[in-house]
């Protein structure tokens, strides 16, 4: 189902080892598979060999994280996060203003997509919208902290009380921002 | 053998009494001088501290569980959290945000009104915009875009919510890791797995609270920051689970220590009267003390418990 390789460090079988854990009651799962940073300087890292292998690494593990999850009456329970630190530019790479050796794009900031699903979660949503080149987000424009306070309200914290008090002042993880994304809940 | 462990009680007796000295000598200090600013260092990494006196029930029974569960104070919708992060970051342009438009410029070059004031990592000069390199289909009864790099996910895209506009100010990898995990682009801040686990525990004892599982040949560029718990005790971080050799680092016990002789619980039962001792005898008390009792004896339920759920992997 997840594709795994008994032995291998592998995204496949860190799915299925965090499908285990969540059902052996551990809170939170942090998977990082990495590789994804495809500027085109190297094949590996390229937007059309290196990111298609790597999505084929990711793609039949993440639908059977959520298949299996299912079946097993887990996902209304269980938050799935999806998503990386940035994403990229519409422009190809021109490093040191030069041709590069394959196709690649450069980090940006300014508009990527994330994807959740899991209880309370609306299903099938989208919500946002990049312009017609997918350099900005034009509608629905989310930050990290948005993020953040939307996993914490899932948890059933309100970001905004849930402090820890050091060296004489409450800290939250969403700072002093964050707006719980309401399009994306059920 | 007992020798060993003998020894071993003496070491830590001589440890304990310097740290004595060192703390019994501070705490007089604060309470001489009352406003001494020390205490207040303490203070904060304490989880006693303020939030004592609005939740005294379940703070002092985390006094001796850090990990035990705590109700969220609102219902939640879930009770735990999987993330994946791609490190490197993944291209939206070929997995999920189509944009026929972009094919149509595709070789021109970038418009400066785009450029302008815009800082990137390698990008210099005029670059010129380059079309999606993989084809889309909308799937689903939803309609959501997928591209056929991903040929299985559409099976579950009316499972899932898209967030196609989230923005960021950070352009390096580093930096933007920390501040996706931690809401902080400088280091030093707790990361939301730790956030989770410090707020509600953790419903197996015999497991991490906050597992960390790492794939594609490399650890993220930011490194253990990333799922280091900050500020908080130090409990709460996340534990990194290997693919090679012990699943988790140190789970083993030293060498001259049979697991004979660890098996009754000896060593632990030792180590938590001292270490409590030492929590309770400064007035906020030691919480590294406390956190590696913990350590010790989660060690001992995790050896036991996790070459259950490793197996199957392996």
């Amino acid at each position: 189902m997840y594709g795994v390789e008994p032995g291998k460090e592998s995204f496949a079988n860190n799915c299925l080892l965090a499908r285990k854990l969540v059902e052996d009651g551990v809170r939170f799962v942090q998977l990082f598979d990495w590789g994804w940073d495809t500027h085109g300087n190297i094949r590996e890292g390229s937007i059309d060999l290196g990111l298609r292998n790597k999505c084929r690494e990711i793609d039949r593990p993440i639908t059977a994280l959520i298949m299996d999850l299912k079946q097993r009456g887990l996902l209304d329970d269980t938050l799935i996060v999806w998503g990386g630190e940035f994403g990229r530019t519409p422009m190809q790479e021109n490093r040191g203003n030069t041709k590069m050796a394959y196709k690649g794009r450069d980090h940006h900031g300014d508009a990527f997509t994330m994807w959740m699903a899991g209880g309370g979660i609306k299903k099938g949503a989208s919500h946002g919208k990049t312009d017609d080149i997918g350099f900005s987000g034009i509608e629905g424009r989310v930050s990290v902290h948005d993020v953040h306070a939307t996993i914490l309200h899932l948890l059933g914290f309100d970001h905004e009380k849930f402090t820890h008090e050091f060296q004489g002042r409450p800290f939250r993880l969403t700072d002093v921002e964050g707006e719980i994304i309401k399009e994306i809940l059920a | 053998m007992r020798d060993i462990v003998e020894r071993l009680i003496q070491e830590k007796l001589a440890r304990e009494t310097q740290e004595k000295t060192r703390r019994h000598f501070i705490k007089s200090c604060a309470q001489g001088m009352g406003g001494l600013a020390l205490s207040s260092i303490f203070m904060g990494c304490d989880p006693l501290s303020k939030s004592t006196k609005k939740r005294p029930i379940a703070f002092s029974e985390r006094d001796l569980n850090p990990l035990s569960t705590l109700a969220p104070p609102f219902a939640p919708k879930v009770k735990s959290v999987i993330y994946l992060h791609m490190a490197g970051a993944p291209s939206q342009l070929e997995m999920f945000d189509y944009k026929p438009e972009l094919q149509k410029y595709d070789g021109q070059d970038c418009p400066q009104s785009l450029l302008e004031g815009k800082k990137f990592a390698f990008i210099k000069g005029t670059p010129k915009l380059m079309g999606p390199q993989a084809e889309f289909k909308q799937e689903g009864e939803s309609g959501n875009w997928v591209s056929n790099f991903m040929p299985h996910f559409k099976k579950v895209v009316d499972d899932v919510a898209f967030l196609k506009a989230v923005h960021t100010d950070q352009f390096n990898h580093g930096p933007a890791q920390l501040f996706m995990h931690t809401g902080s682009a400088r280091l030093g801040r707790p990361s939301i797995g730790s956030w989770a686990t410090y707020g509600l525990g953790s419903e197996n004892q015999n497991l991490p609270g906050f597992v960390v599982l790492t794939s594609g040949g490399n650890t993220p560029d930011a490194g253990k920051s990333v799922w280091g718990s900050g500020f908080l005790p130090s409990v709460y971080q996340g534990v990194q689970c290997r693919s090679k050799g012990d699943p988790v680092l140190y789970i083993e016990d030293p060498d001259g220590i049979t697991r004979d002789l660890n098996k009754q619980g000896r060593i632990c039962q030792i180590c938590r009267s001292r270490n409590f001792g030492a929590y309770q005898s400064v007035r906020n008390g030691l919480p590294y003390a406390n956190c590696s009792t913990r350590d010790y004896e989660h060690q001992q339920r995790t050896r036991a418990h996790s070459a259950n759920v490793w197996r199957r992997t392996r």
